[in-house]
């Protein structure tokens, strides 16, 4: 059951990993900040975001992840760190209150929770091995060719470029009404996403202390 | 032979039970309300975030459950993913049991009506009576109130000297079904809450998280 999800989480991670993927449909939308523009020349905005994910070795940041539901008045809130270096190695470690981490490397996903580790072969398993595909493309900027996942809308204040993404396919539509996606305009890197749930809950993701391209050793991608 | 097979099924059953609380002395009937029982989750509770686990057979699934009393006395129960993914949001009052969102996944007309019992045991939601009979365990140390309602035999173990409750138990009349222990008590509220089931594969593990 866990690897469904999982799935998805995973799908989720590697969203901002390629600014490429926003090359898919330019369609629809609404956003409610209304000092958001929408991007009328998509193409050059995307040519800016792929030429800018080219030169992504490896990315470090911390998050802040925020969970509104609708019966609390305030978020649950939960911080750690994620890594990522070329090609499609990632950690997402979750450090405050709990600790929980994701590491990918090689078409292998382990998950470790406290103490507890457990490790899913991506390539003996046929979903998995779909997504795995889907990451990889996604990564090399493949996906472009790839118009069935998402409608996607551009906009654009005087800080970001905002991309909305609507799902289009079934898996990710069971779970996910939209997801948007922030860009700093001063280095174009990911600095917010926003996950908006079926039920109208929603998650968000800050990322802060963002580092490009600093050194990170292969170990950091396995737990043990 | 037939004869045989079922005197030996229902002294194995009886066995099972008779072993299970043989550490158990009957005192007395009593009348009980259900505010004597201490549970964590009456008396000024308002809401609590657990890290969790579901195990059901093969599946594991863990995340967050919060669990709110809302201003009409209901309880709302919301299970996310650690990535932030709800799974399931049900409500609880009293025996009333309903479904506000769950993922298709997991949304079983089984699992729901196993989900829903052990939540509404575990936040003491379900219909007792006011008799109970009194037992005591064999060193004194908890006060283990017997209710009897619809064919089941439901346990509450109070300690005697915090008078916390420490564990809930729903048997049938010949073997337990479920229990549930209450543990690491910190401020009289457990960090630690295990939901076991005897007849079915499947156990939910709550971590209070202190925020």
């Amino acid at each position: 059951m866990n690897k469904g999800f999982n799935k998805v989480v995973i799908v989720i991670l590697f969203l901002f990993l390629s600014n490429s993927l926003f090359a898919s449909t330019p369609l629809l939308n609404a956003i409610n900040d209304t000092t958001f523009k929408e991007v009328k020349d998509t193409a050059a905005l995307n040519k800016l975001l792929t030429d800018m994910s080219k030169t992504i070795q490896t990315l470090e940041s911390d998050f802040v992840q925020e969970k509104y539901l609708s019966v609390l008045t305030e978020s649950i809130t939960t911080k750690g760190h994620f890594s990522f270096k070329q090609k499609n190695l990632i950690r997402w470690e979750y450090t405050d209150p709990f600790v929980y981490i994701i590491v990918i490397k090689d078409g292998k996903m382990q998950i470790k929770d406290e103490e507890k580790v457990t490790n899913f072969d991506m390539s003996g398993n046929k979903s998995l091995s779909i997504l795995n595909q889907r990451m990889s493309d996604i990564i090399q900027g493949n996906i472009i060719k790839n118009k069935s996942e998402f409608d996607s809308k551009y906009f654009e204040n005087g800080n970001f470029y905002f991309v909305s993404l609507v799902p289009k396919s079934k898996g990710m539509k069971d779970y996910f009404n939209g997801i948007q996606i922030y860009f700093d305009k001063k280095d174009l890197t990911v600095s917010k996403i926003k996950m908006i749930e079926l039920s109208g809950d929603y998650s968000i993701i800050n990322f802060i202390n963002k580092k490009k391209n600093t050194i990170i050793s292969d170990e950091k991608f396995s737990v043990y | 032979m037939k004869n045989f097979l079922f005197i030996s099924i229902l002294l194995l059953l009886c066995s099972c039970r008779t072993i299970r609380h043989s550490n158990l002395q009957k005192v007395e009937e009593q009348k009980i309300e259900v505010a004597q029982l201490n549970s964590c989750f009456k008396n000024n509770f308002t809401k609590v975030l657990f890290k969790s686990e579901i195990n059901i057979y093969k599946n594991h699934i863990s995340g967050l459950t919060l669990i709110k009393l809302m201003p009409d006395n209901s309880y709302r129960i919301n299970f996310i993913t650690e990535l932030g993914l709800k799974i399931f949001d049900f409500e609880i009052k009293g025996e009333n049991f309903k479904v506000i969102y769950c993922i298709e996944k997991m949304n079983k007309k089984k699992l729901i009506q196993i989900l829903k019992e052990d939540f509404t045991l575990l936040l003491l939601e379900n219909k007792l009576n006011n008799k109970t009979m009194l037992y005591k365990n064999k060193n004194n140390s908890e006060n283990v109130f017997r209710f009897h309602v619809n064919n089941n035999y439901k346990y509450y173990y109070v300690d005697n000297e915090s008078a916390r409750l420490n564990k809930i138990e729903n048997c049938s009349f010949f073997s337990r079904k479920v229990s549930i222990d209450f543990s690491d008590f910190k401020n009289n509220f457990p960090n630690k809450i295990d939901i076991l089931h005897y007849n079915i594969k499947l156990n939910i593990r709550l971590n209070k998280i202190d925020k």
